[in-house]
């Protein structure tokens, strides 16, 4: 069940933010759209046959429950004060609170690149969200937001391990291991967003919920312009994975941002990687080492957290969809940086370590679930 | 400044910088989040404001009035 709430939360959310977009600026329709959203995902179902130890369970559960309780105060702390907020996201949402609708105005005279008017506004709607069901525009409460998303994915990551590995123990540990890779550091921003929109979709899909998978992609694609590469990679790891009678059944995750794609094109909103000659750029930049001198010098978290996840990778190379998923979405990446207009020292250093941070929760979930799973079939093996 | 400006108002930043320098390009996106509801603009647009914000500079603009200054800087609003 857990999985099926998490899933209603982000899909909750979704629907919120594009109310807002829409104009609905009122308190009660939010707040019944919500929580009529989430209680219908709580259904009574039988539960899973689950077994495990029970007390580590316990522990693990009241690990995570604390660490979010800290993480919800960390976000919500001060006002957040990433610049990505102060000239992106938090201005944008707070320009529309002023004109209680989405502020063409603003998002047509944005001159310079830190305000990106070609992002997609779920984000900044959800901020708008969140002030309207409080009746006033409170910046400190808006780190919630992440708080929410964080939890959101936890209770996919959960689900979803407990329905492979029908153990309460060690879907408990997975929930708690990933809480780091879900619990951003970056307050009032897309990444919190995406991360739980992208993660949870590539976890679904795998599983063969494709059509929740799609939905969830459609979100992440509204989330953040990184998201529109995320449903190609996922649609060619379908494809890699055997699975290409899937691919239809992403429509959703199409339709779903096509109406802000519709919208950015009528109100010409430039997107910067895509302005000029991109494939000049791109051959300009492979010639010249400076991108990968770059990526190089920043430091992606800790080193022996990328190590162990790496190695755990060998436990998941049955994973096709997810592995093959993820490594497009990489290449997708260099390849922005390769095409980037900008000063490639000043994109890699401000987006680096975010984008592969996009990348780490999946690729840990599906890496745990397949060394949990291996350890267990071994112990039953020798048992 | 927020409290300085009213909904409505257009307000240029002005800095001692030029506008193709990434300090303005800080200064300018960082004075979104706080001016909301306000159309910012840049220096070279002073035509279309009604207030000037100045950082760390002290313009002198034909039409506009000194109503505030302090320790970063000060405002002027447009008398006529």
């Amino acid at each position: 069940m857990s999985a099926r709430v998490g899933v209603a939360i982000l899909i909750a959310i979704g629907v919120c933010a594009a109310l807002v977009g829409l104009g609905v600026w009122w308190r009660w329709p939010l707040i019944i759209v919500f929580v009529l959203l989430v209680a219908g995902s709580v259904r009574r179902v039988a539960p899973l046959p689950a077994t495990g130890y029970k007390l580590p369970a316990i522990f693990f559960y009241a690990a995570t429950l604390v660490l979010l309780i800290g993480y919800a105060l960390f976000a919500t702390l001060a006002p957040p004060s990433e610049f990505d907020f102060l000239a992106d996201w938090g201005a944008k949402g707070r320009a529309f609170w002023e004109a209680r609708a989405i502020d063409w105005r603003f998002l047509e005279t944005a001159t310079y690149r830190a305000t990106h008017p070609d992002y997609p506004l779920l984000v900044p709607l959800t901020f708008d969200a969140v002030a309207v069901v409080r009746g006033a525009w409170d910046a400190r409460l808006l780190g919630m937001v992440n708080v929410v998303f964080a939890a959101a994915l936890l209770l996919v990551v959960h689900g979803v391990a407990l329905a492979e590995l029908r153990r309460r123990d060690a879907a408990a540990f997975i929930a708690f291991a990933v809480l780091p890779l879900a619990a951003v550091p970056w307050i009032g921003i897309g990444e919190g967003a995406f991360i739980a929109y992208g993660t949870a979709a590539l976890l679904l899909i795998r599983r063969g919920d494709v059509l929740a998978g799609a939905v969830l992609l459609g979100l992440a694609a509204s989330s953040k312009n990184e998201g529109l590469a995320l449903i190609v990679a996922a649609a060619l790891a379908l494809v890699v994975a055997r699975r290409a009678r899937d691919v239809l059944r992403l429509w959703p995750a199409a339709v779903i941002p096509l109406p802000w794609l519709i919208l950015r094109w009528m109100h010409a909103l430039p997107t910067d990687v895509a302005t000029g000659n991109v494939l000049s750029r791109m051959f300009d930049h492979l010639r010249d080492p400076a991108v990968f001198v770059e990526l190089a010098r920043y430091p992606l978290g800790k080193p022996l957290f990328w190590l162990g996840l790496l190695a755990g990778v060998w436990f998941a190379r049955r994973e096709k969809f997810v592995l093959t998923a993820i490594g497009l979405q990489l290449l997708f990446y260099l390849a922005a940086y390769l095409a980037t207009p900008h000063d490639v020292a000043w994109h890699v250093k401000w987006s680096w370590e975010r984008l592969i941070a996009h990348l780490a929760a999946p690729l840990a979930v599906v890496v745990l679930i397949n060394l949990l799973r291996d350890a267990l079939d071994e112990r039953r093996a020798l048992y | 400044m927020r409290a300085r400006t009213q909904r409505g108002d257009v307000v240029a930043i002005a800095a001692a910088f030029p506008e193709s320098h990434p300090a303005y390009e800080y200064l300018y996106s960082r004075a979104l989040y706080p001016l909301a509801g306000r159309a910012v603009v840049l220096s070279s647009k002073m035509a279309q404001a009604n207030v000037i914000a100045a950082y760390r500079a002290a313009p002198v603009v034909p039409g506009f009035t000194e109503v505030w200054r302090g320790r970063d800087g000060v405002v002027l609003r447009r008398t006529r």
